[in-house]
């Protein structure tokens, strides 16, 4: 018997420790820990407060311990298909950050957090879709930042989904947010086809404004080199004009014997237009020795 | 009586094993939430039961051995005494034997029926738990699996210990204890295995499995038990004939029949270790010294749980009974000493950069109709125009610039492009312009913004683990998410390309030049969103990032093409020069001399313009305007051309080019002509006509080296000139000798040069001898273009009543 002593001792310790595990129970820093005697609430430790968190000690069986995780818990709710005050669709998608205020009307009234997670997004998907129908779509979104009321929106869903369900469950709604923004599948089709076109009337402007700068540049050149080519034409007639007058002094020389230097000029013309393309007709009665063509010339004598 | 004795200790002390491997399982389930091992050990722990009715029947047995000792004890002195009351009064001493009678009558039956519905109840409960649970499995089940392998194979020492002892009529009880206790460790190995397949493969389906087929063999064990006791209720009692205990399973006995499967899993020990494993130093060392080992290990396994270590790039945060004192350091690296488990608790924080990843949702569903980017050669490749990543990219949506928007047309201006080009759509509330392509729709109007994909990165750290794992429950995601939020707030507000002119809090062209300005602003916004104020996770946002922003991959075509339309007219300004450049080189060798030949011309033409107002009495200060606006144009052009040089790096290290030369004449023709305007409103003399002078002298200075065509009709016009001039001079020279020849001999010397004409141009001119009369010849003359000599000509024969064709 006394080799098995050991063992019966361990056996013990063991027996003992699952005593001390039924009779105590620790609350964490971040947990909400609700004692029930019988299903009633008899005590309530909040682990968030200062100095609740630690060892606490509890009746075995009869009290209930029932945790609650006191952080701060997340969702997103679905993607919804929303309509805004100006008819437009638009889907949106929120993320609420809530945790549990007051733990006894929580346990009272839903119980567990997944639960409460269930209930707090149906509420949120209902408060979405009015927040954001009381919105232009030019609210949501806008070049300008001062008109967009993104901040007011989730505000405003905050202080909504608050007064739904703070009271109801025993939760704090801490934040309520946009996780996204988009169009549906249809409209954003025809947002991008916009864009496209956008996109072409850009691309005719570039097309349309390069051709104008270049004519411009083209003619540009242009006028100031026919300015320069009109220049030199004008010195051209001046240097030419030199010469007619430096001709018309010698014209005088001709003054004293104006027939005669009439008469050689008409020669000189004569020359010249007869040089070229001129036909000539001889009559033949008239060109001797044409006629010995036509008869046979008497060798025997006239 | 002293083997009754020993059967009862080796009853006790089964049951003492057997419980402490229950609680060890136990542990082991609570500890790793598996099922299969809460399965086993509440199949372990009936097993207590067992031992515990086998010890009670030892005991009754050796209260009746000690009883007939001492009748036998009593009947000898009554004997040697001579009593002659013989037998009746001893039987009435016989009540251990009717104890014993009783157990068996009904003890034993009794506990049957409990133990198979115990197993049975046990077997159903577990079977619904099973069915309606499949939590997650802890993966560090290391350490407990090094237990329960060490209590199972003692386990299985002892039972095939005692299998083999209730070989013997004498300790035959011990048979149904043992056989259920190899069942536990068989059991126990299933769970090891289980454990281990969730330990090193992350894979439940094992323990899924065992924690079906335990219950289902309880069941199996209850319904056995059950049938057998009914069966024995009608079955013949011979005399002789040994009784089988009611609760001792016939399967199991087959099963545990040391000769058959215990047996065979000894051997098969012994041979895998080679050697005989059940009668080493070691195994029997285990059988003394097992409780002190158990002891030791529960001291190394608390102390164990008094040290914390703190790898490099962690902290952690030590809770004492669930409690967090945030008034206290975290511990950093190192080793560090806290209360064992389960006072103190550390919890570990990995305080190293971690990386979020925005603007990305599920992953990406494959589409073959779709081209995917993804590697070329080796490379990986991210194009607009192809979906690229390994997650499906969200669409992110941000405004469109409204017409008239302040800022808009001069950012226009600079790019070249027309003011509308970007700014169609009409952003106004109501306004139908929005859709001025048309494009209603049944669900609404297309709303006035585009489309885009971003994908970037929070990179962030943990400083505070107090906050960031005790305030929210998922702080990644509730940083994933404000991170959202805020690029949405930012992006709502943005443009894609277009630059205002003056700085606004609007972020602009986020798809180029804007996108450093709007990394650096939405880093301060989600910054000042998780640390300062209403959250706070307790992180350090170390960087944002953007790997792409860019449209949405239909659209990315149009924007490519719109890049290649910019580059187009790049193109077109580059021809445009070059054929500009023709025209000055066609005036000067230098295209610089004809520009500056140009610009001074010009200057000439508006100062003489100017000196002539003024001669007119004019108003010349109001004049000078137009040649002023005219210069300013001109100037504009040129500081085009030089930012245009200016990035292509020509004007880099002080280099002058044409253009600079130009513009510095230009610019001293403005100061000219401003003085000039300045001077006409004081009334001061405005001396155009000397300055003209001057003008001239440069247009002239600049007119010589103009070496190409003004050249050449200025060389020309000389030519003419001088050709002129000496041909006139020449006949002047022969006219005189001509008079003196023709008041010589006035008739011959004119019919001399009379002929001399004909003799010249005769030759060369067809001639025709007419030799009829050439009254009846009638020459025709074709003077049509291209026709050679001799066609124009036809000669007809002019007869009567022939009728000319023409």
């Amino acid at each position: 018997m006394k080799t098995y002593l050991g063992l019966i001792a361990l056996a013990l310790l063991v027996v003992v420790a699952l005593l001390i595990y039924m009779v105590t129970y620790t609350v964490g820093s971040t947990e909400l820990a609700l004692v029930a005697r019988f299903g009633k609430v008899t005590t309530v430790h909040d682990g968030r407060l200062p100095g609740q968190a630690g060892l606490k000690f509890k009746w075995p069986l009869i009290d209930g311990l029932t945790r609650y995780d006191g952080r701060i818990q997340q969702f997103e709710d679905i993607e919804s298909q929303l309509t805004t005050k100006d008819q437009q669709q638009i889907l949106v998608t929120m993320f609420c950050h809530w945790r549990i205020a007051d733990p006894v009307r929580f346990y009272a009234q839903i119980e567990s957090i997944d639960k409460a997670e269930a209930r707090i997004r149906e509420a949120l998907v209902s408060v979405k879709s009015s927040v954001l129908s009381q919105y232009n779509m030019d609210q949501l979104i806008n070049t300008d930042p001062a008109r967009m009321k993104l901040d007011e929106i989730e505000q405003k869903a905050t202080r909504d989904l608050a007064a739904v369900v703070a009271e109801a469950y025993g939760v704090d709604v801490v934040d309520v947010g946009i996780k996204s923004l988009g169009l549906t599948k249809s409209i954003t089709k025809q947002v991008i086809e916009v864009m496209k076109k956008e996109r072409e009337a850009q691309i005719n402007a570039f097309r349309a404004a390069g051709t104008s700068r270049a004519d411009k540049i083209r003619s540009r050149a242009r006028t100031a080199s026919e300015a320069i080519l009109d220049f030199a034409r004008l010195k051209a007639e001046n240097i030419r004009t030199q010469g007619y007058r430096e001709s018309a002094r010698l014209y005088q020389e001709y003054a004293e014997h104006p027939e005669f230097a009439m008469f050689l000029r008409s020669l000189e013309s004569l020359r010249q237009e007869l040089t070229q393309q001129t036909v000539i007709f001889l009559d033949g009665s008239k060109v001797p020795g044409v006629k010995y063509f036509k008869e046979t010339p008497d060798l025997s004598g006239q | 009586m002293h083997e009754q004795a020993r059967g009862k200790r080796i009853a006790l002390l089964g049951a003492a094993l057997q419980l402490i491997i229950a609680v060890v399982l136990l542990i082991t389930a609570l500890w790793t939430g598996s099922p299969a091992t809460l399965c086993c050990a509440l199949l372990v722990a009936g097993g207590v039961l067992l031992w515990l009715m086998t010890a009670i029947l030892f005991y009754c047995h050796q209260l009746q051995q000690r009883e007939l000792a001492e009748l036998d004890d009593l009947a000898r002195q009554e004997a040697a005494a001579g009593t002659i009351f013989e037998g009746d009064h001893l039987d009435a001493h016989r009540q251990a034997e009717a104890r014993v009678a009783f157990v068996y009558r009904w003890v034993t039956p009794a506990f049957t029926l409990l133990w198979a519905a115990l197993n049975a109840a046990v077997g159903f409960w577990l079977l619904q738990w099973v069915r309606g649970n499949d939590p997650a499995l802890a993966t560090d089940a290391g350490p407990a699996l090094l237990f329960v392998v060490l209590v199972g194979f003692v386990g299985f020492l002892f039972s095939a210990y005692t299998l083999g002892m209730s070989r013997q009529q004498i300790w035959r009880p011990l048979r149904a204890p043992s056989g259920f206790m190899l069942l536990g460790t068989l059991a126990t190995l299933a769970v090891v295995v289980s454990l281990a397949a969730v330990a090193w493969k992350n894979s439940g389906g094992v323990d899924r499995v065992v924690s079906f087929i335990l219950p289902l063999i309880q069941w199996v064990l209850a319904a056995e038990l059950l049938i057998g006791f009914v069966l024995s209720l009608y079955r013949p009692r011979m005399p002789g004939g040994e009784d089988w205990l009611p609760y001792d399973s016939r399967v199991l006995a087959f099963v545990a029949n040391p000769q058959r499967i215990g047996r065979a899993i000894a051997d098969t020990l012994n041979y895998q270790f080679g050697f005989e494993v059940s009668r080493t130093w070691f195994s029997q060392l285990l059988a003394k010294s097992l409780a002190p080992l158990l002891v030791i290990g529960a001291v190394a396994m608390v102390l164990i749980s008094s040290i914390v270590i703190v790898d490099q790039g962690e902290v952690a945060v030590v809770t004492h009974w669930g409690e967090v004192d945030t008034s206290a350091e975290p511990l950093g690296p190192g080793l560090h000493m806290k209360w064992p488990w389960p006072i103190d608790r550390a919890r570990h924080f990995d305080t190293r950069v971690r990386q979020l990843t925005l603007g990305v949702g599920g992953h990406r569903e494959h589409r073959p109709d779709v081209v995917q980017g993804g590697t070329f050669k080796g490379r990986e490749f991210a194009l607009w125009t192809e979906e690229h990543g390994e997650h499906a990219e969200r669409d992110f949506l941000v405004a469109v610039p409204r017409r008239g928007h302040s800022g808009d047309d001069k950012a226009d201006d600079k790019t070249g492009v027309a003011p509308s080009a970007e700014t169609h759509v009409e952003a106004a509330p109501g306004d139908t312009a929005a859709a001025d392509e048309g494009a209603e729709t049944v669900e609404g109007k297309v709303p006035a913004v585009n489309v885009i994909r971003l994908v970037g990165a929070v990179q962030y750290r943990v400083v505070d683990p107090y906050r960031f794992g005790y305030v929210y429950e998922d702080p990644e995601e509730l940083l994933s998410e404000i991170a959202h939020r805020e690029l949405i707030g930012y992006c709502s507000s943005a443009t894609l390309l277009e630059a205002g002119a003056e700085p606004t809090d609007r972020p602009e062209a986020i798809m180029a030049d804007g996108r450093e300005e709007m990394v650096r602003r939405l880093e301060d916004r989600i910054r000042q969103a998780v640390t300062g104020g209403q959250v706070d996770l307790g992180v350090e946002i170390v960087a944002v990032t953007f790997r792409s922003v860019h449209p949405a991959t239909e659209a990315a075509e149009a924007f490519e093409e719109v890049l290649s339309a910019r580059l187009g007219q790049e193109v077109q300004y580059y021809r445009a020069m070059s054929q500009a450049n023709q025209y000055y080189v066609n005036i000067a060798d230098d295209p610089a001399v004809a520009r500056k030949l140009a610009a001074a011309l010009k200057q000439a033409k508006a100062l003489a313009w100017l000196a002539n107002m003024e001669r007119q009495g004019a108003d010349v200060a109001a004049g000078v305007a137009r040649p002023l606006d005219a210069l300013d144009k001109d100037i504009q052009d040129l500081d085009e051309t030089l930012r245009r040089e200016s990035i292509l790096g020509k004007l880099r290290g002080g280099q002058t080019t044409v253009a600079v030369d130009v513009r510095r004449i230009l610019l001293a023709h403005r100061e000219q002509l401003e003085r000039i305007r300045d001077d006409a409103q004081a009334g001061r003399p405005l001396d155009l006509p000397a300055k003209i002078v001057r003008a001239r002298q440069e247009v002239e200075s600049l007119f010589e080296r103009a070496t190409g065509e003004p050249a050449k009709i200025v060389d020309k016009a000389w030519a003419d000139r001088w050709k002129l001039e000496l041909g006139e001079r020449g006949r002047a020279n022969a006219f005189a000798a001509q008079v003196a020849a023709d008041q010589a001999a006035p008739d011959v010397y004119r019919h001399d040069l009379y002929l001399d004409v004909w003799d010249e141009v005769l030759p060369s001119a067809p001639k025709y001898v007419i030799g009829v009369d050439p009254n009846r010849i009638e020459p025709r003359l074709n003077l049509e273009k291209g026709q050679t000599f001799y066609d124009q000509v036809d000669f007809r024969q002019a007869t009567k009543g022939d009728e000319s064709d023409e």
